[in-house]
């Protein structure tokens, strides 16, 4: 079954690249949403409907942390896994963000089977054929 | 039967009778992959990242290097029948053999150049070992896919990658 | 700075450049002044990152416009042809997060660091006689054709 995306990081080129190590490992996503900051995701979180969240921890306005804490609060928000893909590494940030409910941490720099193998775990593995996708965007030539 | 992949070399196969191998993966890189519906798999193994380090080289053996390398054996898979988005692909190798860091760490550059190509082409990888001081072998059964990996004094074990 | 902190930056910018920007680096030990070591490379892209914590201070990175360019390609797994300069200042602050995040989880294990969010530093502020303002702390990294720097600067300790 389809499942929709949300990627939370204050940096474009991110979530760019967030959203297609997505798209080329192959899962069956319905839509991707994106928000530059913990504010915008809740707005977005609002009004759509979401599956999974990706977010970073340092941001503007509201950081990862408050976000999880704030769609915790909420009974509509609080069962949507939420991922930390993020450059804070220390323990005390990894704890307090699983204590606050995060369901997997991902620590920058990362490769894309990081990624990949995180979702599998989470959303489980529905491969679908990406030989029909536009691949306009990638610069490769096999 | 053996088919043995050389320093700079590739074979691809779809001969059930097969076993693609490939010895001594320092810093080079040794690439597997394969379409487990067809049953075709092929081996890379190249020595160093850029073909600009050496066009003349690169002209006569394109295997050696990575950048030229890599694309001939996804292409030349395809030859046989395999799909793209069926690869199954596994990377070994990239060891620092000499204590040599940075920019002279060959090893390091060998696997940045294919995490590179792989990221241009949509490509993701479902094993990988590289790094460290060993030597590493590779073997590639064509029947069923199977793969074993064996470092310097240890013994032979499958490889998860399918 | 201490050697440990020296350390831990210098093994980020290698892990970070490498892994995702696929440029492999290495450090140049020369000790050369940052006008010189940008000559002939100018103009820079360059970002800032503050840390408060047990210390204060902020991180820098320092990029040819050129060689910015190449890691957003890289980064994003497009043509150069496409990018735009708004894609580029974005890479090079992201750099520097990442970078700066990835030294902090190995120097700082316990957290008592913590991190702000990456600046963009203003073009005239980089120009060659202004180079000398980031002296302090730089790192000097070469690429396969070019250079870049980045740093650290303690403001307070303890």
């Amino acid at each position: 079954m389809a499942f929709n995306v949300l990627i939370v990081d204050d940096s474009s080129s991110m979530r760019a690249v967030i959203k297609r190590i997505i798209k080329v490992s192959g899962f069956n996503v319905g839509e991707y949403f994106e928000a530059g900051d913990g504010r915008e995701a809740l707005e977005l979180l609002s009004n759509k409907w979401v599956d999974i969240v990706l977010s970073d921890i340092n941001m503007p306005n509201m950081n990862g942390l408050e976000l999880i804490a704030e769609m915790k609060k909420n009974e509509l928000l609080s069962s949507i896994p939420v991922v930390m893909v993020t450059t804070e590494g220390s323990e005390k940030i990894v704890e307090e963000s699983i204590r606050l409910g995060a369901s997997k941490y991902i620590k920058k720099p990362f490769f894309p089977e990081d990624i990949k193998n995180m979702l599998r775990s989470l959303m489980g593995e529905e491969v679908r054929d990406v030989s029909g996708d536009d691949e306009s965007d990638a610069a490769g030539d096999f | 039967m053996d088919l043995v992949v050389g320093v700079g070399d590739m074979k691809v196969s779809n001969n059930p009778e097969a076993v693609i191998v490939t010895y001594a993966l320092g810093s080079c890189i040794g690439l597997a992959i394969y379409d487990p519906f067809v049953k075709v798999g092929g081996v890379l193994h190249y020595m160093l990242p850029e073909s600009s380090l050496d066009p003349v080289k690169a002209g006569k053996n394109p295997f050696m290097f990575g950048d030229t390398g890599i694309p001939l054996l996804f292409k030349e898979t395809y030859k046989y029948g395999a799909v793209k988005n069926r690869l199954k692909v596994m990377v070994l190798g990239g060891a620092q053999i000499l204590d040599q860091g940075g920019l002279f760490n060959i090893g390091n550059r060998n696997h940045t150049v294919l995490r590179k190509m792989f990221w241009k082409n949509n490509i993701t990888i479902d094993f990988e070992e590289v790094g460290g001081t060993v030597n590493r072998t590779l073997k590639l059964e064509v029947k069923t896919g199977e793969a074993l990996m064996k470092i310097s004094g240890n013994e032979l074990r499958k490889i998860p990658w399918i | 700075m201490s050697v440990e902190m020296m350390k831990a930056m210098r093994q980020a910018i290698s892990d970070v450049m490498n892994k995702m920007f696929f440029l492999p680096v290495q450090v140049n030990e020369k000790g050369l002044a940052l006008r010189e070591w940008f000559s002939n490379k100018l103009p820079l892209v360059g970002a800032t990152i503050n840390f408060t914590g047990s210390s204060s201070g902020y991180s820098y990175l320092l990029i040819p416009a050129g060689v910015a360019r190449e890691m957003t390609a890289n980064f994003l797994g497009i043509a150069e042809k496409g990018i735009d300069v708004k894609q580029e200042r974005d890479t090079v602050k992201e750099a520097l997060n990442m970078i700066t995040g990835h030294m902090l989880s190995q120097f700082d294990r316990k957290g008592d660091l913590r991190i702000g969010i990456p600046q963009l530093i203003n073009e005239s502020d980089l120009s060659a006689g202004q180079l000398d303002g980031f002296n302090k702390g730089a790192i000097l990294i070469e690429t396969e054709h070019s250079h870049i720097a980045a740093g650290i600067v303690i403001k307070k300790t303890g």
